[in-house]
């Protein structure tokens, strides 16, 4: 029997304009995704590759540019790639300043990446509503529940039969557009996909499904706590509303407001101070060496260093403070947006696909990483460690008769740099991509889990007269 | 008759549920998103004038000179790209920057950080939530009716289908108008009262604007919402269509226009440019040096030399305009491409309304090369004065914002006025049984 509701159900999706329109648009949507991210793809792989080859032709002891690797799974979660540091320019000490991999046209309006997570999260949670609001109102209003149920079928076969149905629809409308991306990438980028991409597009796959049964859940849910269909679908889609808009969008400014991070304004106006108070200092020194009472250049020039070092770690420590600051904000963010399963689906598969936030902070750990490396070698070859930044100064001073010039800055060191160390990011295995989403996975299946228990229990004790 | 129509839509509405939902939905999100908008605002302010008045050595060293943009107050209603936009452009020597900087230039963090959140304001609950509630209201008020034989009751009166169906239009806008109207009033009372605001006569004409214009937006997705009701037979099929309809509007057109523009009017990338740049300057150098010979007198050669190099900058410069107008080509290209998109043309007038769109950056950047052209020789030096007298940005007026949008009211207003004659004409076409 309830493979007979299943069948009659399924076939009465299949044959709905609803079906139809989705399935058009997951096919035009995908096909238009795969197309941008290839060429989004090339553009960036082009970019990097240019950018790593120039470090490794002209190694620098000043600074080295260490450049993010771009994700061949982009297509599936962009992770907002547009905003994101392409890399970093390394400085001695752990000095660094960001690299961007294009002006983004800061004219044009802004939307949301179009990539798997934003058509599965927005078009086919909607879908998902759509298709199974009325499932258990409509019947119960044309009086067809009743008479279902005086046949040999449990209330929880009905319901299960009623849920498969719509997922039963929904899957071919999504497996469809996605062998259409795949197809698509395939061919405009040959080498872009390989077989060790396979898990992890199949787990997006999976995530991307338990997204969109916890939307049909919800459906059911509603249409069999309430009766008149217009009713059920106004609650539905206000939920969806929330989930997929509001907090999702929200969480940021809840951070911005939480947080409490000093603006941009008020971390700028710290550095003159910093500069200000380092060209005091040079000038008491200046005195000092004037006056007859530092007589040694060894001793100058040793103390003029302090002074520069001082004074450049405390601008560096400004802009680092405020880095971090706003990637705490960042994650905290985060989290409040986690309480919307499109959100958990979203950061899940961010980790699954190498990109977004989450990368990003492991990159900033490799750099970190690096920055140690970096700065022995720097050591060994020149015996000093000077940071290379933007803000250049030179004290000057007469010294018996004859005038000293001291620069803050260091020329790039004339030797054999042929052992200079290469940056690698550390590889990003499938283990610790399914460790980093796991908790949004467990999320995901968590709100599946209440979501189905709520609809069996509030479809058990209703009344179906 | 007819006005018993109308108010007996009036009342339909306002007892309905989803009317209910719908309104406190609204009412909430309006006032949250003003009051943190607001705060949000009145600290930008206050950087704005902090930075503006303290002239900390921040302001640059050397020839450098900075000219800060004001957020706009409007921009609490339609946030629009007034972050985006900026709050500052350099100027030095011959060269004013072309793009917008953060108070911290290079290191600026604010857009990253807002990656992936957008803003939700006034403008953003009128465009998706609103239209949606227009939807849920009026998706079944003809269908309803048919499928019940009220209709058909009803057209035994003494009414004609062209009052029936003008009773139920009205009856309805009335409503979807007076849940607009308390949605101002809620976030101009939030204006007012905030204590770090100041709402004058021009804010509060805006706000009136700001009204008018999400009136005629939303009769738009009324229009259509009695159009497919009085098209189609079932009131579940109308709502389908209509939601779908709302998902090309509001989501996917939008989206699909930024992503052709962006592919068939490409844009080069920074590497790009600065290769262009080079390629520029280094032939020019070279044509420069073959026409004229150094001078071997040393105030000469640093004349000759200083020439060069203002030529050279001019030539860097000329670079990044074209990258601006190829920037704005695109921008426009997307535009057109969205011409007949309601949520696109709703957006598109309340930016420039609100002067949080990207042509409110041109202007201010237009007026910043004037002030600079005006007051400092090619050298970076003052003319003729120490310091500048203080840049200030002057407002466009309230017409000269709104001037240029008038054909997209227009077309607005098209929309609306072609769907309610496409369900005036069904109506009067159909058969009622």
């Amino acid at each position: 029997m309830m493979i007979a509701i299943l069948k009659r159900d399924v076939q009465a999706h299949w044959r709905s304009q609803q079906f139809a329109v989705l399935l058009v648009l997951s096919i035009v949507l995908f096909a238009m995704s795969a197309w941008v991210a290839c060429e989004a793809y090339r553009e960036q792989m082009a970019f990097y590759t240019r950018s790593v080859a120039e470090g490794a032709r002209e190694p620098d002891t000043r600074f080295a540019y260490l450049y993010a690797r771009p994700s061949p799974l982009a297509f599936v979660a962009a992770g907002s790639a547009s905003c994101q540091h392409a890399g970093y320019g390394l400085t001695t000490k752990g000095g660094w300043t960001p690299k961007y991999r294009q002006a983004r046209n800061f004219k044009m309006p802004s939307v949301p990446d179009l990539d798997w997570v934003f058509i599965i999260s927005v078009i086919f949670s909607l879908y998902a509503l759509l298709l199974s609001f009325r499932s258990i109102s409509a019947e119960k209003a044309a009086g067809t529940l009743r008479l279902t149920l005086a046949n040999p079928v449990g209330r929880s076969h009905l319901l299960l039969a009623k849920y498969l149905a719509v997922l039963l629809t929904i899957a071919p409308a999504l497996l469809i557009g996605l062998l259409v991306n795949l197809i698509v990438i395939s061919v405009l980028l040959p080498d872009g996909l390989t077989l060790a991409l396979v898990p992890r597009l199949l787990l997006v796959v999976i995530l991307g499904l338990l997204l969109i049964s916890a939307f049909v859940f919800l459906g059911l849910l509603v249409s069999c706590l309430l009766t008149p269909s217009a009713v059920v679908l106004l609650v539905v889609l206000s939920v969806w509303i929330v989930s997929v808009i509001i907090i999702p969008n929200a969480s940021g400014i809840v951070a911005d407001t939480v947080a409490q991070v000093p603006t941009e304004f008020q971390t700028a106006r710290q550095e003159p101070l910093h500069r200000v108070e380092v060209r005091d200092e040079m000038a008491d020194l200046r005195r000092r060496v004037e006056k007859g009472e530092v007589t040694d250049e060894k001793a100058i020039r040793r103390m003029a260093r302090d002074l520069f070092d001082q004074g450049l770690d405390s601008i560096r420590n400004i802009y680092t403070a405020y880095d971090d600051a706003t990637r705490r904000r960042m994650a905290l963010a985060r989290q409040i947006a986690r309480v919307s399963p499109n959100a958990l689906f979203q950061y899940a598969s961010e980790s699954l696909a190498h990109t977004g936030f989450t990368r990003d902070q492991r990159f900033r750990r490799d750099v970190k990483a690096y920055s140690e490396i970096f700065d022995r070698y720097v050591l060994d070859k020149t015996g000093q460690l000077v940071p290379f930044v933007g803000w250049g100064i030179v004290f000057t001073a007469e010294l018996e008769g004859q005038t000293i010039e001291i620069p803050s800055w260091t020329e790039n060191y004339d030797g054999d740099l042929s052992d200079f160390p290469v940056f690698a990011e550390t590889p990003f295995s499938l283990r610790r991509a399914l460790r980093e989403a796991i908790l949004d996975l467990g999320g995901l299946a968590c709100w599946n889990l209440i979501l189905a228990a709520l609809a069996f229990t509030a479809f058990a004790r209703c009344d179906v007269r | 008759m007819w006005m018993a129509i109308l108010k007996r839509e009036m009342l339909e509405y306002l007892k309905s549920t989803k009317f209910l939902i719908g309104l406190a939905v609204v009412l909430t999100l309006v006032a949250l998103s003003t009051l943190i908008n607001a705060a949000d605002y009145a600290q930008r302010h206050q950087d704005y004038l902090d930075a503006h008045h303290t002239r900390l050595p921040l302001d640059g060293f050397g020839y450098m000179r900075v000219a800060y943009r004001r957020p706009q107050i409007l921009g609490v209603f339609v946030q629009g790209k007034d972050r985006e936009l900026g709050d500052q452009i350099h100027a030095c020597g011959d060269s004013v920057t072309t793009e917008p900087m953060g108070f911290m230039g290079y290191w600026s963090q604010n857009q990253r950080f807002r990656a992936g959140f957008a803003a939700i304001d006034f403008a953003f609950v009128v465009r998706v939530v609103m239209s949606l509630l227009v939807i849920f209201l009026a998706y079944d008020c003809v269908s309803q009716e048919r499928v019940q034989g009220t209709l058909r009751l009803m057209m035994a009166n003494a009414l004609s289908r062209g009052h029936l169906l003008w009773g139920k239009f009205f009856g309805g806008l009335v409503v979807i108008l007076g849940m607009l109207t308390l949605a101002v009033l809620v976030a101009a009372l939030i204006i007012v009262l905030h204590p770090a605001l100041t709402a004058d006569a021009s804010l509060l004409a805006s706000l009136a604007i700001l009204w008018g214009l999400s009136a005629l937006y939303l009769t738009v997705f009324f229009g259509l919402s009695v159009m497919l009701s009085t098209w189609l037979n079932s009131p579940a099929t109308s709502l389908l269509s209509l939601l779908q309809i709302w998902v090309v509007l509001v989501v996917i057109w939008p989206h699909a226009g930024i992503v052709l523009a962006q592919r068939i009017i490409p844009i080069p990338d920074t590497r790009e440019r600065d290769q262009r740049k080079e390629d520029r300057v280094s032939d020019y150098t070279r044509q420069y040096r073959q026409a004229h010979a150094v001078p071997s007198d040393p105030n000469e050669k640093r004349l000759y030399e200083r020439q060069l190099e203002r030529r050279c900058d001019e030539l860097r410069r000329q670079v990044d305009l074209d990258y601006s107008r190829q920037q704005t080509r695109q921008v426009q290209f997307a535009q057109r491409l969205a011409l007949l998109s309601s949520p696109i043309l709703y957006d598109r007038i309340a930016q420039r309304l609100a002067r949080t769109d990207s042509a409110e950056f041109d202007r201010f950047l237009r007026s910043a090369e004037r002030f600079w052209t005006e007051h400092h020789w090619g050298d970076g030096r003052v003319r003729g004065e120490e310091e500048p007298p203080e840049f200030v940005y002057q407002d466009q007026t309230l017409g000269a914002a709104l001037g240029p949008t008038l054909p997209h009211w227009g077309i607005l207003f098209l929309l609306g006025a072609a769907c309610f004659a496409a369900a005036h004409t069904v109506f009067m076409k159909r058969d009622i049984d």
